[in-house]
Parts: C-alpha cells; sequence; structure tokens
C-alpha cells in the first residue's frame, strides 16, 4: 500500500511530498514500512532526524483496561542481551524483541538500515517505539541535502507481532521466515540445474 | 505460535465514510486514519488477531522527521492533504526448499 501526502499552505510541511509504502505478506506476520520524500519547494531542504515508523505501541494492554502498566524485557542484538526498557538500539540491533513475560507477547522491530546510522527506539519516550536513523543530537546522525524536485528513499524498517510461551520463537520461527523468503538472504541454495545433470548423466 | 494463519489472505480495504484504511492478512490488522478534519495521518489501531490485543495507545505519529531543523509528523503541528493512496501488489518468487 503506498499513501502519499502533500503539506498544505502555511504549515511547516509546505512545499513537501511525504509517500508512506506498507508491505505485508500473506504468510508473515511482518508488516514492513518505508517512507519516500520530496523536496518541491524551489531551495534545497536539509532533512535530519528522520523515523519513519513512530507509534506509541503497548505491548500486552488490553483493550478492555486502560492504561494498565506493564514491564517488558527488550532482548537486543539479535537476542544476545536482555534489556529494560528505555532501550536504544545502535549499530548491532538489526533486530530486537520487546517481550511481556506475563502476556507471553511481544513484538519484534527490524530496522534495515545498515550498521551505525540505524537507530531504533523502545520506550524513550512514554510507549512510543520507532524506527530511523541516528538523530542530530547522536554520535551518528542523519543529514541529507534535499534539492529541489530530489526525492529521499529511506531504508526499510518492520514489525512483527508475536505471540508465544518463549521469547526465541520470534527469532526463530517469524524472523527467520521473513529473512528467509521475502529479504532474500539465505545460506544455502539448491541447484537445480546440477541435480537436473546429474539426472541425465545417469542415462 | 498464535499467528499461525488458518485462512491466509491479504485484504486492504478503504472506507472513505470513516476516512480509514485497513490491512490485514488474517495474522494482524493496522488501521490507519485519515483525518480530514485536522489534515493529519496516523495509525489508529494495530491488532494481533491471534490474541486480539489492540496494542496501539492514543497518540501515535507515524512519522517523524525535520526539514530544516523544523519538526514534521503524520499529527500534531503538521498538516496534510491526502493526495492519494495506491494499492500495489507484487508476486514475488518464493525460495524452494
Amino acid at each position: 500500500l503506498k499513501v502519499k501526502l502533500s503539506g498544505c499552505a502555511a504549515s511547516s510541511a509546505e512545499n513537501l511530498d511525504v509517500e508512506l509504502f506498507y508491505e505485508f505478506y500473506i504468510d508473515s506476520p511482518v508488516l514492513r514500512k518505508w517512507i519516500v520524500i520530496t523536496n518541491k519547494s524551489s531551495s534545497e531542504m536539509i532533512l535530519t532526524d528522520l523515523e519513519w515508523e513512530k507509534i506509541n505501541y503497548e505491548i500486552a494492554q488490553p483493550f478492555w483496561i486502560p492504561k494498565i502498566c506493564t514491564f517488558p524485557d527488550v532482548y537486543a542484538q539479535y537476542g544476545q542481551s536482555v534489556h529494560k526498557p528505555p532501550y536504544i538500539g545502535r549499530t548491532d540491533d538489526a533486530a530486537l524483541f520487546v517481550y511481556d513475560y506475563e502476556k507471553r507477547e511481544g513484538i519484534l522491530i527490524g530496522n534495515e538500515a545498515p550498521s551505525v546510522i540505524k537507530r531504533t527506539s523502545v520506550y524513550s519516550d512514554s510507549t512510543v517505539i520507532s524506527i530511523g536513523m541516528g538523530l542530530s543530537s547522536d554520535d551518528f546522525p542523519f543529514r541529507k541535502y534535499l534539492n529541489p524536485d530530489e526525492s529521499f528513499t529511506s531504508l526499510k524498517g518492520f514489525l512483527m507481532v508475536s505471540s508465544s510461551e518463549v521469547w526465541q520463537d520470534a527469532f526463530d520461527t517469524g524472523l527467520a521466515d521473513f529473512v528467509r523468503k521475502y529479504m532474500g538472504i539465505k545460506l544455502f541454495e539448491r541447484d537445480d540445474s546440477y541435480v537436473h545433470l546429474q539426472y541425465l548423466g545417469a542415462f | 505460535m498464535a499467528w499461525i494463519n488458518a485462512t491466509p489472505q491479504i485484504k486492504i480495504d478503504s472506507n472513505q465514510d470513516k476516512g480509514q484504511l485497513t490491512l490485514n492478512n488474517g495474522i494482524f490488522e493496522r488501521v490507519l486514519k485519515t483525518d480530514v478534519a485536522n489534515n493529519a495521518f496516523y495509525s489508529s489501531s494495530y491488532t494481533d488477531l491471534g490474541t486480539g490485543i489492540i496494542h496501539l495507545d492514543e497518540g501515535s505519529y507515524e512519522f517523524a522527521f525535520k526539514i530544516i531543523g523544523k519538526q514534521i509528523m503524520g499529527t500534531h503541528l503538521e498538516k496534510y492533504s491526502i493526495t492519494s493512496h495506491t494499492v500495489l501488489l507484487k508476486v514475488k518468487t518464493i525460495a524452494k526448499f
């Protein structure tokens, strides 16, 4: 799904076009998202502090009990280390999992931005989770100069809802399936042509 | 795993009266709101359909960035006109094993 927004006149977003892309799959709990920002003005613009996903996300809040306080864990660095929020994921945090033990419910947050550029925030501000790139105040900030009519396409990020008895399932099943099927990353691939030649050779 | 999809299908519903777009694949449902009165765009709910838990709290920004130091978000402060929305369907080759 692509949603196109145009900034109204006399607002901060004047002369800006924002396109949001939402991509999801028939057999995966992953929702992938990215943003395209276009400078429609006649002068150069400086783009900074980009977070293309930024939502208020409660891990295990039943809708009939509003504002209940939960204390989830954050399994960072592909599950290698555990933290309590607030947590900022940087260089080694391409995928981190926020999990509530009591409800056995969590959300996996993936950031496809490379290396030190990525920045994934968990509950730094209330229940806000965000996927983006380094802020101006960070050690490795993101900045892009946009010429008139120039567009910038962000890297992608994704969210994955997960409900399981053990937190490892989020990395071992949902994330692993998504990476193999839709990101095109896999360690092994069967070479069918080789098998075919072997079959012919038998005759 | 609660997200195993018994009846897999992708649905993208557009409701002009309510001003919302609904993304649903049988595993989760995310509702995107187009607030015409305030010219804002944001997610109004995100539901894990396996558990029925609605995760989204009020006041989501949807996205955020700064242009020449000015904060831009999907909601608050800025105003947008919803120019268009397009459903893009892709058929992807899935690896065989």
